[in-house]
């Protein structure tokens, strides 16, 4: 009986502490329950096509550094032309791949963008700037998030899911609303050049190199899906100027 | 004849004191300055000349925190700060400076944290950015100065250079997804949103002729308040009198002096 008693008396003190932490968070939330459910589905969405296209990234990757390191001085060996092909082949099926699974991505991204923008925009246009200041610099500053999106959209539904954050939500919000923003600038531009891309492919099968727009498209890949490949372009070849007699 | 003479005399010694009354006004009477800027090398005294300047003009606030500033800058060190806190703090208690103002002012320089911008609405933050952007920017100047170069404490200044790459960051960012956001605004919204922004306009408005009437009575208090000061000041400091004062005692005893003279000579004392 007495125990009984300690453990009520534990849990209404807890619950009073909890309700008192919860009424001085910060006012602010955009967060609505449905933004809440399009963010969990652009995650899930986000996180699926990163796992789909890993394995064909990270190969073509592997074909090209192997080429690269081996092929620069000699790509009329009979070896290297067989890397050539395996490179452009391998280069295809990345733009395949992409080119089913990037509309849907896109798609996905703009609503929850627009939806999360729109209630950011909702809940601070007619507050005070010093106010959303203050409010937001109670709170400590943002962790730094580096990586692929999905990890960016993890954060914020990790702070979500906390009774009480120890970081501002609009902060985080806002700061998530750009990061879609800007994904969805690179994911329109992949667009385009995808499917540019695969009408070039063919023609420059047996090349074997990476054109900058093949590897600006890799890159833009990468980094919005995380992948740790290395599409670098030789700097020196960018520079060289088309009409450079000394080359 | 000899009365004559006498009441002759008289008037003469009364015209002479009179001129000799214009004397003591040409002459150097040095009266000391009550509203001396403080200056020099040291915090402590700077303080008290401050303190007493502010005293006797509490107008003066803000030339008098800047002389500090200028005086603490020859020994950087955190004490400066907290001394010219204490004295604010004094001179507060006393009525004699306006709370808000002193405050907003202190923290300009000696606080880590931006909290005296300008209120403005986000909706009308896309006008205002570069504006506030300006605030800021020569608000972190300001504490540069206070934090390092009075106070010598980095730590402080790195805080609130991080506080301003944070605001700033918050700023863009909302300015980013204002941009963005203004081409779906759904019509409902932006017409629910007007509305409400004319109806906290209005209030402002009124709030904003609240606030002139505040700072017209608060005027009228600080200016009483400095009459009531010299007022004080001069009860304190009877061993010197103005130059009209001076002429008022001398006419006053000549005049006396020479109905005296002339009561004895009627009297045939003389």
């Amino acid at each position: 009986m007495r125990k009984l008693f300690l453990l009520g008396c534990f849990v209404l003190l807890t619950s009073i502490y909890f309700s008192n932490a919860i009424a001085k968070e910060v006012m602010i939330n955009p967060i609505t329950s449905s933004i809440r459910e399009e963010l969990k589905q652009s995650t899930t969405l986000i996180s699926k096509v990163e796992e789909s296209m890993a394995p064909k990234i990270n190969a073509l990757s592997e074909i090209y550094t192997t080429y690269e390191n081996t092929c620069k001085d000699n790509p009329t060996d009979k070896g290297c032309i067989e890397l050539q092909s395996q490179v452009a082949d391998k280069y295809k099926e990345v733009l395949e791949t992409i080119n089913d699974q990037l509309p849907n991505v896109i798609k996905s991204i703009e609503n929850t963008s627009k939806n999360l923008g729109q209630s950011i925009k909702k809940k601070t246009r007619n507050k005070d700037i010093q106010q959303l200041l203050t409010e937001v610099n109670k709170k400590t500053r943002l962790p730094k998030v580096r990586g692929p999106l999905s990890k960016k959209l993890t954060e914020l539904l990790k702070a979500m899911g906390r009774p009480i954050s120890s970081v501002s939500i609009l902060e985080l919000s806002l700061r998530t609303q750009v990061d879609l923003l800007s994904a969805n600038e690179i994911l329109e531009y992949l667009d385009a050049e995808v499917n540019r891309q695969l009408i070039m492919v063919d023609m420059t099968k047996s090349l074997g190199d990476l054109s900058p727009e093949m590897a600006s498209v890799m890159r833009g890949v990468s980094e919005i899906f995380g992948y740790d490949s290395n599409f670098e372009i030789d700097q020196e070849e960018l520079d060289q100027k088309p009409d450079d007699w000394n080359n | 004849m000899k009365k004559i003479a006498l009441v002759l005399f008289c008037i003469i010694v009364v015209a002479l004191s009179g001129c000799a009354k214009k004397m003591v006004i040409i002459s150097n009477t040095t009266v000391s300055d009550p509203c001396i800027i403080p200056s020099g090398y040291q915090m402590a005294p700077a303080i008290q000349v401050a303190e007493r300047t502010l005293q006797n003009c509490p107008n003066l606030l803000q030339e008098v925190f800047e002389s500090l500033i200028e005086v603490g800058k020859h020994h950087p060190n955190t004490e400066n700060s907290e001394m010219i806190q204490s004295m604010l703090k004094r001179l507060i208690e006393d009525n004699l400076i306006s709370r808000l103002y002193t405050k907003k002012l202190y923290q300009k320089y000696f606080s880590a944290s931006f909290i005296n911008l300008p209120a403005i609405k986000v909706y009308k933050l896309p006008n205002e950015v570069d504006n506030l952007k300006l605030i800021l920017k020569e608000e972190l100047k300001c504490k540069k100065i206070g934090l390092i170069e009075v106070c010598g404490n980095k730590e402080a200044y790195i805080k609130a250079e991080v506080q301003y790459s944070r605001t700033l960051s918050f700023i863009d960012n909302l300015m980013y997804n204002e941009e963005h956001m203004s081409s779906f605004i759904d019509s409902s919204i932006t017409l629910q949103d007007e509305m409400q922004a004319s109806k906290s306009n209005h209030e402002q408005e009124n709030k904003t002729s609240n606030n002139q009437e505040i700072l017209v009575a608060s005027a009228d208090s600080v200016e009483h308040t400095e009459t009531r000061s010299i007022e004080i000041s001069n009860s304190l400091d009877r061993t010197k009198y103005t130059p009209e004062e001076s002429l008022n005692f001398t006419m006053f005893f000549t005049t006396i002096a020479a109905i005296t003279l002339l009561a004895l000579n009627v009297s045939g004392v003389l």
